[in-house]
């Protein structure tokens, strides 16, 4: 018996032409965990708000949903809450209460419970999910993994056998995602929950679904166990498709694909790489790393170091030097003895874990804050000194994390009007960004309307409105669908070449490795390396790319499939 | 830790509190006043400690004061003029009226830093939550806001400093607080879209919401508050009658006190001090046992 059963659905929002949903026919079994994949905008949010009576939105609607049998629609209000979960995408507006163990039980209470029922309802799932330490804490002082993990608990004390997700780590950081998304599997795995979850990037969660869906413009395309969905996308070529799939599952385009399985983890990938390794070269010969290698990283470095020696201080825009800076006196330091240096038409990443100061930095870079120590130095012409943030400011620009802060008008024609003033340059200069962000058709739009891509997009343009030399950006990549992601990154590379240095605070291993030149890795509130991008993740076997970790053994230069296609052939033609 | 009458009902708390708050405001009796003063000054050093009572008088004291003086210079009644100024008569009675009033003020202000610590949120929304619910949970869900609207406002503060050039006068500076109010309202508006999706997916709203806070109610509250509450009837009834009030004006009545005044002045002293009494008990409990190391 089937748990939901959609047939032929159509839906279309009020005042609406297109349709958000069309043609949907599927199933959903006990256990299922389902993956849904596709563009923002493509009806992944709108199918899941079908699945709950409760959330379902207003519209046209034709075709039924059937839970248990049963159209949906009749469910019983109080069955619906209990039996099925809803978690949203972002971990901060679902709060409500103010203490974790008010948020915890304003679930319970709302059902009715007996107070003896919540409280062993809520010792056993604080004490599952370990969340018994944070009972009394305030909401607003965890962090933001924390906060979707109360989130999860605050649907699971009602005990509902299936569980929707939203998005639910878009806003996340790499080591809260893994840790939330082994949470759901945990529950996936030994309370047999069906688990329905929208999300942009497959990497993580391709080993514990079992059915991936594909979304275009509302249709439901393809829908295929894992494993199939993952070796059909590749060997017929579906380039539509290609950006959503797990890194390791894209080197095998790499290869001879008829002949290899399509791999989904850092263990498969090895093996195709090595079995293919092996067969180039002889057995006697066979060495893991061979010395070309070893002489490429080489040669790298002592270019780097010629480089900057010729270089050094020559076109250095802003420093900061021994920077220390704290939020309040009496904590601790959130940068100690941080000094960086920005040179013209750089291309930075800066990365690191939540809390090491990474945002502390792009903001202290801003000179906005006074440092307690050290000092923030502009060099103009051949003159270098410490500068205010009044003289400051016109030369750079910034773009929070939270891009809806940029926006203060009713429409992104307003928006461009007060950015850019009247004269002849600025307008041109206006069209020329406009040309480049391909943002002319959405004049009319209220900002808040635009998807995640488009205000991340207005937001950057609105801080180049200045000319700034220096364009610092918080997380510009964070929640983006691929395609929006590889759209936004080739904006800035030509923007770093063009125009101004663009620094990136991110989390994004790929971003950094395919578009910056330079990282910087931040770690315990201080700078622990500064410099090239291939030698950084050369060097480092836990925080790489996933290309890198499959090829560490055999070229661990290679960080995207682009350095696996030289390497292939390289070898072949050796 | 919690310990002694911090432990009790919530309801027994207020009780108490409530009582004090009463008993001050309508004992006009120096005696009886300066009994409730040493009883709350004492309770607030044994339960808050003497530094906040220290930093309490610091708001206190210099008010008292200035009553003191206000008074005489704007009530001229009474017979025994001290001294006359600008042509107006200072009287003792007025003097001795702001003094009384300024102990009053004294011992509220004073009784609140341990009303504070003892009667805290918690309490207090369950408290609340018995009579209104509806305002109890509001009340919880604003006070989530007041630091998320706080940090929203830093952040677009922080990149509105980025954008805006024009700075300065007055004008522009309104300008730009009402520009950073309306996106702080925009964003949350917005944002609060995602909280009652979220409310809705849980329930809020189906069925008459049941309460998870919960406090017992023991045998020593039953006793805590008979004794409490016949002690406030009799020294009601008694203020009622005419006794524990100093009368100052027109003429100052300097009463003799009966036998009858001296119970009520025990009685007074026992209501005052009882939650006194019970937290000493448990301390005292504590340093002659074996818990002790």
């Amino acid at each position: 018996m089937a748990l939901f059963r959609i047939q032929e659905l159509d839906f279309r929002y009020p005042n609406t032409e297109k349709y958000a949903l069309k043609d949907i026919n599927t199933q959903i079994s006990t256990g299922d965990f389902i993956v849904i994949c596709g563009a923002s905008g493509s009806g992944k949010t709108t199918l899941l708000k079908h699945l709950k009576k409760d959330l379902m939105p207003v519209g046209d609607r034709a075709g039924v949903v059937f839970y248990k049998d049963k159209p949906i629609i009749d469910m019983p209000p109080i069955e619906s809450v209990t039996q099925i979960g809803m978690v949203f995408q972002d971990p901060e507006s679902q709060i409500v209460m103010d203490t974790v163990i008010n948020e915890l039980t304003f679930s319970m209470e709302n059902i009715g419970l007996p107070r003896k029922t919540m409280k062993s309802r809520l010792a056993e799932v604080a004490t599952y999910f370990g969340v018994e330490h944070l009972l009394h804490r305030k909401v607003s002082h965890l962090s933001g993994g924390q906060k979707q993990i109360v989130n999860l608990c605050g649907v699971l004390v009602l005990q509902p056998q299936v569980l929707i997700f939203d998005e639910p780590t878009a806003q996340l950081d790499p080591i809260a995602r893994k840790e939330f998304m082994q949470m759901v599997y945990q529950l996936n795995f030994e309370m047999n929950m069906t688990i329905i979850m929208s999300e942009h990037l497959l990497d993580d969660v391709i080993t514990y679904a079992s059915r991936v869906m594909y979304m275009e413009e509302g249709h439901l395309v393809h829908d295929l166990s894992s494993r199939d969905f993952c070796e059909m996308m590749i060997k017929k070529g579906y380039e539509k498709v290609y950006p959503y799939l797990p890194e390791i599952s894209k080197i095998s385009t790499v290869f001879d694909q008829s002949s290899y399985m399509v791999p989904l983890t850092v263990k498969e990938g090895r093996a195709l790489v090595t079995s293919f390794y092996k067969k180039i070269v002889k057995e006697s010969d066979f060495d893991l790393v061979p010395d070309k290698v070893n002489s490429k990283t080489e040669k790298n470095d002592i270019n780097d170091n010629s480089e900057t020696e010729n270089d050094a201080n020559s076109d250095v825009i802003l420093e900061i030097k021994h920077a220390y800076y704290t939020y309040d006196i009496k904590e601790d330091f959130v940068l100690k003895d941080v000094s960086f240096a920005i040179k013209e038409n750089e291309f930075i990443t800066i990365m690191g874990a939540n809390g090491s100061g990474k945002s502390t930095l792009l903001k202290c870079l801003t000179g906005q804050f006074t440092l307690l120590r050290g000092g923030l130095f502009y060099h103009k012409g051949n003159t270098k000194k410490q500068v205010a943030f009044n003289q400051l400011k016109r030369d750079i620009g910034y773009v929070d994390q939270n891009t809806m802060v940029h926006f203060a008008y009713q429409s992104v024609r307003d928006e461009l009007d007060y950015a850019f003033d009247e004269r002849l340059d600025s307008k041109l200069w206006r069209d020329e960004l406009l040309g480049l962000f391909e943002l002319g058709e959405l004049m009319m739009k209220h900002p808040y309307d635009l998807s995640g891509g488009e205000q991340e997009k207005l937001a950057i343009l609105l801080a180049l409105a200045k000319r700034p030399k220096i364009l610092l950006l918080d997380e510009p990549t964070k929640g983006l669908d691929p395609i929006s992601k590889m759209k936004l990154a080739k904006i800035l590379k030509q923007i770093a070449l063009a125009h101004s240095a663009v620094i990136c605070v991110t989390h994004d291993t790929e971003f950094a490795a395919m578009y910056s030149e330079r990282t910087v890795l931040i770690f315990d509130n201080t700078i622990v390396y500064d410099g090239e991008v291939r030698a950084f993740f050369t060097e480092n076997h836990y925080f790489t790319t996933k290309i890198n970790q499959v090829m560490k053994l055999i070229d661990p230069t290679c960080m995207l499939i682009k350095d696996v296609v030289e390497w292939k052939n390289q070898l072949e033609h050796m | 830790m919690i310990t002694g009458f911090n432990l009790f009902h919530p309801l027994a708390n207020l009780i108490y509190f409530l009582g004090v708050l009463l008993l001050t405001m309508m004992l006009m009796d120096p005696l009886a006043l300066v009994i409730l003063l040493i009883g709350q000054i004492s309770y607030g050093f044994i339960i808050s400690g003497h530094k906040k009572v220290f930093q309490s008088f610091r708001f206190s004291f210099p008010i008292g004061i200035l009553m003191v003086i206000i008074n005489p210079l704007i009530n001229h009644r009474g017979r025994i003029i001290l001294f006359e100024l600008f042509g107006k008569s200072i009287t003792f009675e007025a003097v001795l009226m702001g003094a009384m009033m300024a102990i009053s003020l004294i011992v509220i202000i004073t009784m609140f830093v341990s009303y504070e610590e003892i009667v805290d949120y918690h309490k207090f929304i369950f408290i609340v939550g018995r009579v209104l619910p509806k305002t109890a949970f509001l009340t919880t869900m604003t006070i989530r806001y007041i630091p998320l609207l706080k940090r929203r406002y830093e952040i677009i503060s922080f990149t509105r400093r980025m954008i805006v050039v024009t700075e300065g006068n007055l004008m522009s500076r309104i300008k730009s607080v009402n520009q950073k109010i309306l996106m702080l309202l925009g964003w949350s508006v917005e944002s609060a879209i995602t909280t009652s999706d979220s409310m809705t997916a849980r329930g809020y709203g189906l069925v008459e919401r049941s309460r998870y806070q919960s406090y017992t109610w023991q045998v020593r509250d039953s006793l805590y508050v008979t004794v409490s509450v016949v002690l406030l009837s009799i020294l009601v009834f008694f203020r009622i009658e005419g006794r524990l009030y100093m009368q100052v004006y027109p003429d100052m009545v300097v009463a003799t006190r009966d036998m009858i005044d001296y119970l009520l002045y025990g009685g007074l002293f026992a209501f005052v001090n009882i939650p006194l009494w019970i937290e000493w008990k448990e301390q005292y409990r504590w340093h002659y046992s074996g818990s002790k190391n």
